[in-house]
């Protein structure tokens, strides 16, 4: 549920769909840049009301990504 | 001029109300079809002025990536788009070109509303956390230059200009010198604006230089008795430029070159001194002579002090063959296009030259006996060598370009 939602989103920035494994780094891979970094954030907000934290220069993967938002649904909840 | 390198045009890029890609825009601008229209973008219903010049066919993916499109604003769309045609028409390939010699020049005066009212939305109904990160670097007017550089991995000398009515124009102008010092073998030049939005016009019609019209027909109308003021449009145009040398070792097709330039200041909107001899300037840095100009694309506005006194300074440059040269202001059909004005205007000049007809000034049907110009009211049929096309801010800044046939070029 929570990479299908990233995936969306990162479709919707225009990455292509077949570029978007797992262990791709959002920017050594995908190749984003500050705003789309942010922009995923603001999303993950909009979409599924969680606030996460990235920033381009980490340079997490998709399923890193994922396990943040996980673990921000979850701290929310307890 | 002869140690000077020379700037030709081998390519062309428009998006425009009057149509999208040279053909179209070509076809409604000679047969004098307006473009100019109630406002769709948003209701109108509160503003004195509530027409302007629209695109409403205009598809951003038929032109330009997703991501590209996902992240600018629709001032930043026309100028990807024209770009990729100035380039496709210009037959160029950058990948074979080194592009740190490479540049962009484009005038841009208003900026991103469509994207700052988003922002501000954003801001003020959901909270500053929720803004959408774009505002940061899509709004502003060097937006356009910095994605078409991304796009195509441009790297060379290159500018974006602020210039009121002649932000375009300066644009060319600059864009020009730079291949001329040698900094640059190719230039993308021209400019791109999309003000209609309803704080893009909000923010226009305080400049009060706008016509009060509620209804389309008639309501631009340069040069005429009862003109009240400029009508906006929105949309861009791109010119490949490039070093007539490099031009001919790659075998381009060269529409015309530009065959003189300049750039003057008038202390005040009422004089005219500085226009008057930024044509002068122009047909020296030529060496042409008035009598040789077959076309003059003025400014044309269509306010009531700006038309006047260009009308001056044209019948002074001219001066016996005043009443003979033809002068027209093809943005009557479809808006004045600020940042991309100059260059359209350009653009009409170099499809005048090809095709032999001279774009009309629609609404014209009382010249005003004060401006005692020989206007071109409905399309005329000649032979075009040489046009000279004026463009002047609001506050007296004016650029003068003339284009001609290029000459000693192997083909």
């Amino acid at each position: 549920m929570i990479l299908a939602t990233l995936k969306a989103i990162l479709i919707d920035l225009g990455i292509d769909e077949s570029s978007l494994q797992e262990d791709a780094h959002l920017r050594k891979d995908l190749e984003l840049d500050s705003t789309e970094t942010v922009e995923i954030a603001l999303e993950f907000k909009r979409r599924l009301g969680v606030e996460i934290k990235l920033t381009s220069r980490q340079d997490p993967t998709l399923a890193e990504v994922c396990s943040l938002v996980e673990q921000a649904q979850t701290s929310s909840v307890a | 001029m002869s140690d000077k390198r020379r700037v030709v045009i081998t390519g062309m890029g428009i998006v425009n109300p009057a149509g999208i890609g040279q053909a179209e825009f070509w076809k409604n601008v000679t047969t004098g079809t307006s473009a100019i229209q109630r406002i769709t973008r948003f209701d109108p219903a509160e503003f004195p002025v509530q027409v302007a010049g629209e695109i409403n066919n205009f598809r951003p993916g038929d032109f330009i990536p997703r991501r590209f499109i996902v992240k600018t604003d629709r001032f930043t769309h026309y100028a990807l788009a024209a770009s990729e045609m100035a380039l496709q028409d210009a037959a160029l390939d950058l990948q074979d070109c080194d592009r740190y010699r490479v540049g962009v020049f484009f005038g841009n005066n208003a900026g991103g509303w469509d994207i700052c009212e988003r922002g501000f939305f954003e801001l003020h109904q959901q909270g500053a956390t929720m803004v959408n990160p774009w505002q940061a670097t899509a709004w502003f007017p060097t937006a356009p230059q910095g994605f078409v550089t991304i796009r195509y991995g441009i790297k060379g000398y290159s500018k974006s200009f602020v210039c009121d009515r002649a932000s375009g124009a300066s644009g060319l102008y600059f864009g020009v010198r730079a291949i001329q010092q040698d900094h640059n073998d190719v230039v993308l030049s021209g400019g791109t604006e999309a003000p209609i939005t309803r704080f893009g016009m909000t923010c226009y019609i305080e400049t009060g230089e706008l016509a009060p019209a509620k209804e389309a027909a008639g309501a631009y109308r340069p040069f005429d008795r009862d003109r009240a003021g400029v009508v906006l449009g929105e949309g861009c145009a791109v010119l490949t430029l490039e070093d007539r040398d490099f031009a001919n070792r790659r075998g381009a097709r060269i529409y015309g070159e530009i065959l003189g330039s300049a750039m003057t200041t008038d202390p005040l909107p009422t004089e005219y001194a500085g226009l008057r001899r930024a044509m002068q300037r122009t047909l020296q840095s030529a060496a042409v002579d008035p009598a040789e100009v077959d076309l003059v694309i003025a400014e044309g506005c269509g306010t009531r002090v700006s038309d006047y006194v260009e009308a001056c300074a044209i019948r002074e440059v001219f001066g016996v063959r005043a009443s003979e040269v033809w002068v027209t202001s093809p943005k009557s059909i479809y808006g004045h296009l600020y940042g991309a004005s100059g260059a359209t205007e350009l653009i009409c000049g170099l499809l005048a030259m090809q095709t032999g007809v001279l774009p009309p000034t629609l609404n014209c049907t009382a010249p005003d006996p004060e401006c005692a110009l020989r206007i071109v009211t409905r399309a005329e049929y000649q032979p075009v060598s040489r046009v000279l096309i004026n463009a002047r801010s609001r506050e007296g800044v004016n650029v003068c370009l003339l284009i001609g046939a290029s000459s000693g070029i192997e083909q």
